[in-house]
């Protein structure tokens, strides 16, 4: 029997809202207020977010994302310094309890079911997506896609990209590069090893992209999504999250 | 983190995993020298993240040689913690890479 999720698709929002609402969606879905969440949405404006373990100063130019209005936010989950534009990415998040049926206890092997959203609705597209470890999706050897991981109150929470568009000289003002000798070496590197939904497609059509992820994440997971949206709970708490957190330098730079 | 004088640092990209970059200060006058502050980063996963904070501890005070880096930081992945994109000895290699 399936199981029954919300959807929520929200537009575009900053990013210290954005991952306020992805944690306290993590809250309620493991106190049992909410139902298991997936959720789809944007950043505006344009944000840089970096892993739990990351130091904010050694892999973000501050100053270039300061000139050119991007935010920088630490996230809940680990891994690397992601560039989220406003218009290059779909990204995703989804939180279930950890008692989820059939999601292994080991996280690394939860990561490759989790995805399989993504890979079946990438492929329903007509892109030969696959599941390459550690937390990534590539199609024809490039990597489209990246995933991080939390497990927190009892629960999981996953939080994505998928890549619509890349700019990788962009990508590299806004990020440090080790020294700038090896600025251009790594912005072709980016090219050769990374693609898009603009670069398999040809164009990007947000709204048919969405619905392949979700018709794939219904598919892979067995689940029926019910549309729907924040409780007025969860809209508090992360008003509260994102004030006494998110949007603290405390947080942003504690390491 | 902030750079007190005499900070050493390394980046090390594990094979096949992620790239753990450190920070640290030693007491140079023991032999080996002791490690005085630290502070491991990178693109890594733990869980649970908080643990990150007790890797540091358990560091901290360590003589910087093999054998006590790794019995420490083996206690630490004993604790049953999920590391993810590095190993036991991935840590031991890069904070004895500091220079």
């Amino acid at each position: 029997m399936s199981e029954q999720w919300r959807l929520l698709r929200h537009g575009a929002r900053s990013a210290y809202e954005n991952m306020a609402i992805d944690e306290a969606i993590l809250r309620c879905v493991t106190a049992q207020t909410s139902p298991p969440t997936l959720r789809f949405y944007r950043w505006q404006p344009s944000a840089v977010s970096i892993g739990y373990f990351q130091g904010i100063e050694q892999e973000v130019d501050l100053e270039a994302c300061a000139a050119r209005g991007v935010d920088v936010i630490r996230r809940l989950t680990g891994g690397g310094a992601v560039y989220h534009d406003y218009e290059g990415e779909i990204t995703y998040s989804l939180a279930i309890p950890d008692d989820y049926p059939g999601i292994p206890h080991k996280i690394l092997d939860s990561y490759g079911i989790l995805c399989q959203g993504l890979i079946v609705g990438l492929r329903s597209l007509g892109m030969p997506a696959e599941f390459k470890p550690i937390n990534d999706i590539i199609v024809n050897g490039r990597k489209i896609s990246g995933n991080a991981q939390t497990r927190r109150f009892r629960g999981i929470l996953q939080h994505g990209t998928l890549l619509c568009e890349v700019d990788a000289p962009l990508m590299f003002t806004l990020l440090k590069v080790p020294n700038e000798k090896i600025r251009d070496k790594l912005i072709a590197s980016v090219e050769e090893r990374v693609t898009s939904i603009k670069r398999e497609m040809g164009a990007v059509d947000r709204e048919r992209v969405t619905q392949a992820m979700i018709d794939g994440f219904a598919e892979a997971l067995d689940i029926r999504f019910v549309p729907g949206d924040l409780s007025d709970h969860e809209h508090a708490l992360a008003q509260t999250l994102r004030e006494e957190n998110y949007a603290t330098n405390t947080w942003n730079y504690k390491r | 983190m902030q750079l007190t004088p005499g900070t050493i640092s390394a980046d090390y990209k594990a094979p096949g995993g992620k790239l753990l970059r450190v920070s640290l200060t030693l007491a140079r006058q023991a032999d080996p020298p002791v490690i005085t502050s630290l502070r491991l980063t990178g693109d890594f996963f733990m869980h649970p993240e908080d643990a990150i904070l007790d890797l540091e501890e358990r560091l901290i005070g360590a003589p910087w040689e093999t054998v006590s880096l790794r019995e420490r930081v083996q206690a630490f992945f004993d604790t049953g913690v999920q590391v993810i994109g590095a190993t036991v000895d991935d840590i031991v290699h890069v904070v004895l890479a500091a220079s």
